[in-house]
């Protein structure tokens, strides 16, 4: 454990000084990651919301102040994320932004999904659940 | 290739800069809690991302909106390279499949 100050000058990228720790990641760590990432799909949920009401009423400035919130409270987490993470790995997952918001489009906004969109999902679930393989291998 | 392209492109890129500044603040170890926060790192690379967006919104006036998710997955292979140019983080197999996987759906669930 060391502790160090924040008067370190930004853009200071010595090449792996504090290599990244080999630290077991769990599926339970995959979960929060994804809990994670619905979180941030829901500021486009509040997005959606806002967007449907006259600009600047009580309810857009509702929504549009509880989108911020969310993108606040995803910022404070994903940094918890990318402490445990390796940033490929949970950069990767992000991916899955896409198939989260589908899921939304159609239970609360009843958009229809073609066979084309449905094969696109679930190339990227194949692909985030590869990228996932890797850290169980190191484990 | 248009200029609105590179710009988005451009937008992508700041953005995965950013993530790197993120990183680099989360791999210390700080004394207090808000600490882990309030570090120029995270500073900067929030900075960087509000900047990004600001060009994502450019980029989108010359662009289709469908093609910005597509061009947008090319952050992570930014991010995947990056992370291994500056951070040592393994290229293996299973991240390049599973990126170029990811990159693909992305196409055809857009294009």
């Amino acid at each position: 454990m060391r502790f160090i100050g924040s008067a370190e000058p930004v853009g200071n990228f010595e090449i792996a000084e504090e290599a990244e720790m080999k630290q077991k990641i769990t599926v339970k760590d995959i979960l929060f990651l994804q809990l994670v990432i619905i979180i941030y799909t829901c500021s486009s949920i509040a997005a959606k919301f806002a967007a449907a009401e006259s600009l600047l009423s009580f309810r857009f400035c509702l929504f549009y102040g509880i989108e911020i919130m969310i993108l606040g409270i995803y910022a404070v987490l994903w940094q918890q994320i990318i402490k445990r993470f390796e940033l490929s790995v949970a950069y990767a997952n992000r991916a899955m932004v896409l198939v989260w918001s589908m899921l939304w489009a159609v239970i609360i906004f009843h958009n229809e999904m073609t066979a084309q969109n449905l094969s696109g999902v679930a190339l990227v679930i194949a692909g985030t659940v590869i990228v996932n393989l890797d850290t169980r291998e190191e484990a | 290739m248009n200029q609105y392209f590179l710009l988005y492109l451009l937008s992508v890129t700041v953005a995965s800069v950013s993530q790197l500044l993120l990183k680099k603040s989360a791999m210390k170890t700080y004394d207090s809690f808000w600490k882990e926060y309030l570090n120029p790192y995270v500073i900067v690379g929030y900075g960087m991302l509000f900047l990004s967006m600001f060009l994502t919104v450019l980029a989108f006036r010359g662009m289709d909106y469908k093609n910005g998710p597509v061009i947008e997955s090319l952050g992570y292979v930014m991010v995947l390279f990056l992370s291994w140019l500056f951070f040592g983080e393994k290229l293996t197999k299973k991240k390049i499949v599973g990126t170029c996987c990811i990159l693909l759906g992305m196409i055809v669930f857009y294009l």
